[in-house]
C-alpha cells in the first residue's frame, strides 16, 4: 500500500507536541497530518509541529470531565480533553497548555488551564 | 428529466416497541403507505431501504412477507440520513427512467442499546479524549452563546415548543407538555444540554412512496411534488482554512436553489434536533432566520405553526417524536406531506404550499457532518 494511505502518527516522537501537515501548494495547515491535502488534493505537504497553547473556542463537561475545541497560537484548531473540571473557570477565551495524557489505552490530546 | 411526487406515505408511532422487531415495524409502515397511495404491492418497482445498525441485507429481511414479486431491493447505510438517502436514491431512480413507482423505507431498533450517548468507536483520537454526539452539539451550544448571546432558556424553549406540538402528534414518542424550568432542571448530559434536550432512542419505520409525473397524471393520486432534492457529504474541519459553508447550509442552498425558492417562502421545515441546539444551527443553516437569530426566533413563537413565519417541526421533530436512526429522515417527509396535504389536524399549519426536510448523519467529527439531504416539497 502506497504511504499516503497510511495514518500518520499524531504527536510528535518525545511525545509532547502535535504534528500537523502544511501542504506546498494551497499552504493550509492542517491537523491530522496528512500526506494529501484535503482542500486541493495536493500530495507534497510539509511536516509542521503545532504551537503547544491556544485559547479554548467551544467546549462542554458532563459530571466526568471537559473537553473543547481549542485554537492554538498557530491557527489551527485542535480538539481535546481539557483539566481540571472547572465548571467556574472553563470560557470561551481561556488560555491552555497542550499536555498529553498517557493512558493504557495511548495518549490522549489533554489541555490544561493555565494558572 | 420528469418531476418526481410523493404519492404515498405511512409510519408507525415511534416509542419503544423492539418486541415487534424490524420486519414487525415495516410491514406497518410499507401497508400503510401502499394503503395511502392506494397501489397493490405489484405496482412497486424498486425499493430503497435506510438502515444503520439492522444488519446485512436488512431490507430484504424486512420485506419478506410482501409480494413483491423480486424487485431489486437496494439497501443504504447512511448514518442517521440513511432512509432520507434512500429517498434521493428513489427520486435518481425515477428522473433517469429506470422505473415509474419507487417505494423508500427505513427502520430502527434502538431501544436496546445501553443508556446513555451513542456508542461508538473509542478507536479514533477525538473518541479517545471523550468527544460523543451530545459533546459535539454542546460545544456548538457554547459557541453560539459566546458568538451570538444564545440563552439557556431559548434552547429549553426549543424542547416546550416541541412537546406543545407534539401533544397533538399520535406518532410521537414524547406526548406530554413540559415548561423550561423542567428542560433546565432535568439531568446534566454535556452543558449547556439537559436530558429533555435530547432526543430518546425510540423504535419505529417509516415508509415513503415516489411516483414519476407520467404515474401521478394516469391515476386518481393526491401528489405532493418534489422541487429539490439534494445530498452533500461533510468536509475537513481541523485546519486553519475557515469553513464557510458547513454541509447543512451548502445542501440547503443547493436544494432551495433547485426549488427555484427562497428559505422565507418556506411554509413548514424539518430539520435535524436529535439536541435542541440542532433545532438553532439548522433553522439559520437553512436561512429561516439570520445567523444568531434561531435563539430569538423559537422565543418569539415564530417556529410554531400559528404564526405567519415558517413552522419549525410541527410533528415534535427528533426531540419529541423520537430518533429511530434510520427511521427518522421519511418520518421527516411524512409530516411535510401531511402538512402540505391540509391532514396534520391541531398541528397543521394554515395553506402550507412549501415545505423542508433537512436531516444530518454523523459519525466522525472530523468533517462537518458526513451526510446531509435537503427536500423541498411542494403542495400539488
Amino acid at each position: 500500500m502506497p504511504e499516503f494511505f497510511e495514518r500518520k502518527q499524531l504527536f510528535t516522537d518525545d511525545g509532547g507536541q502535535l504534528l500537523g501537515s502544511q501542504c506546498k501548494q494551497c499552504g493550509v495547515r492542517q491537523f491530522p497530518p496528512t500526506a494529501i491535502c484535503r482542500y486541493c488534493g495536493h500530495d507534497e505537504l510539509d511536516e509542521i509541529v503545532l504551537a503547544k497553547t491556544g485559547k479554548v473556542k467551544a467546549f462542554s463537561f458532563d459530571r466526568q470531565f471537559a473537553i473543547g475545541d481549542v485554537e492554538l497560537l498557530d491557527g489551527i484548531t485542535v480538539f481535546g480533553r481539557i483539566e481540571p473540571l472547572d465548571p467556574e473557570r472553563l470560557a470561551v477565551g481561556v488560555p491552555v497548555t497542550l499536555t498529553p495524557l498517557e493512558t493504557e489505552d495511548g495518549r490522549i490530546i489533554r489541555f490544561v488551564m493555565d494558572d | 428529466m420528469t418531476n418526481v411526487a410523493v404519492i404515498g406515505v405511512g409510519m408507525t408511532r415511534f416509542t419503544r416497541q423492539s418486541e415487534r422487531g424490524y420486519d414487525g415495524m415495516a410491514r406497518e409502515a410499507v401497508t400503510k403507505a401502499l394503503d395511502d397511495a392506494g397501489l397493490e404491492t405489484g405496482a412497486i418497482e424498486a425499493i430503497f431501504c435506510g438502515e444503520t445498525i439492522a444488519g446485512i441485507g436488512a431490507g430484504q429481511r424486512m420485506l419478506k412477507d410482501f409480494a413483491f414479486g423480486g424487485v431489486p431491493v437496494t439497501n443504504i447505510e447512511n448514518a442517521c440520513a440513511s432512509s432520507s438517502s434512500a429517498m434521493i436514491e428513489a427520486c435518481a431512480w425515477i428522473k433517469a427512467g429506470l422505473c415509474d413507482v419507487a417505494l423508500a423505507l427505513g427502520a430502527e431498533v434502538l431501544s436496546p442499546a445501553p443508556k446513555g450517548p451513542l456508542e461508538v468507536s473509542k478507536e479514533n483520537w477525538m473518541f479517545a479524549a471523550g468527544m460523543n454526539l451530545p459533546m459535539w452539539y454542546a460545544m456548538q451550544a457554547h459557541r453560539h452563546m459566546h458568538e451570538y448571546g444564545l440563552t439557556r432558556e431559548q434552547l429549553a424553549q426549543v424542547v416546550v415548543k416541541s412537546r406543545t406540538v407534539a401533544q397533538h402528534n399520535e406518532v410521537a414518542h414524547f406526548r406530554e407538555p413540559t415548561s423550561v424550568e423542567e428542560v433546565l432542571g432535568s439531568a446534566l448530559i454535556a452543558d449547556p444540554l439537559t436530558l429533555f434536550q435530547c432526543c430518546p432512542k425510540t423504535d419505529g419505520a417509516s415508509a415513503v412512496i415516489l411516483a414519476s409525473e407520467r404515474v401521478v397524471r394516469k391515476g386518481d393520486h393526491r401528489p405532493v411534488w418534489i422541487r429539490g432534492a439534494k445530498l452533500q457529504s461533510g468536509t475537513a474541519v481541523y485546519s486553519d482554512h475557515p469553513i464557510e459553508i458547513g454541509t447543512a447550509r451548502r445542501s440547503a442552498q443547493m436544494a432551495l436553489e433547485e426549488a427555484g425558492v427562497e428559505p422565507t417562502d418556506l411554509d413548514v421545515a424539518e430539520v435535524h434536533d436529535a439536541f435542541s441546539i440542532g433545532e438553532i444551527l439548522y433553522t439559520e443553516a437553512l436561512g429561516i432566520c439570520g445567523e444568531g437569530e434561531a435563539g430569538h426566533y423559537v422565543e418569539a413563537g415564530h417556529s410554531l405553526p400559528s404564526t405567519d413565519r415558517t413552522a419549525i417541526n410541527t410533528s415534535g421533530g427528533l426531540l419529541s417524536r423520537g430518533h429511530p436512526l434510520a427511521a427518522s429522515g421519511l418520518a421527516m417527509i411524512n409530516e411535510i406531506v401531511l402538512q402540505l396535504r391540509g391532514e396534520a389536524g391541531a398541528r397543521q399549519k394554515e395553506g402550507a404550499r412549501l415545505g423542508a426536510a433537512h436531516n444530518m448523519g454523523a459519525s466522525d467529527f472530523q468533517i462537518d457532518g458526513n451526510v446531509c439531504s435537503v427536500f423541498v416539497l411542494e403542495a400539488g
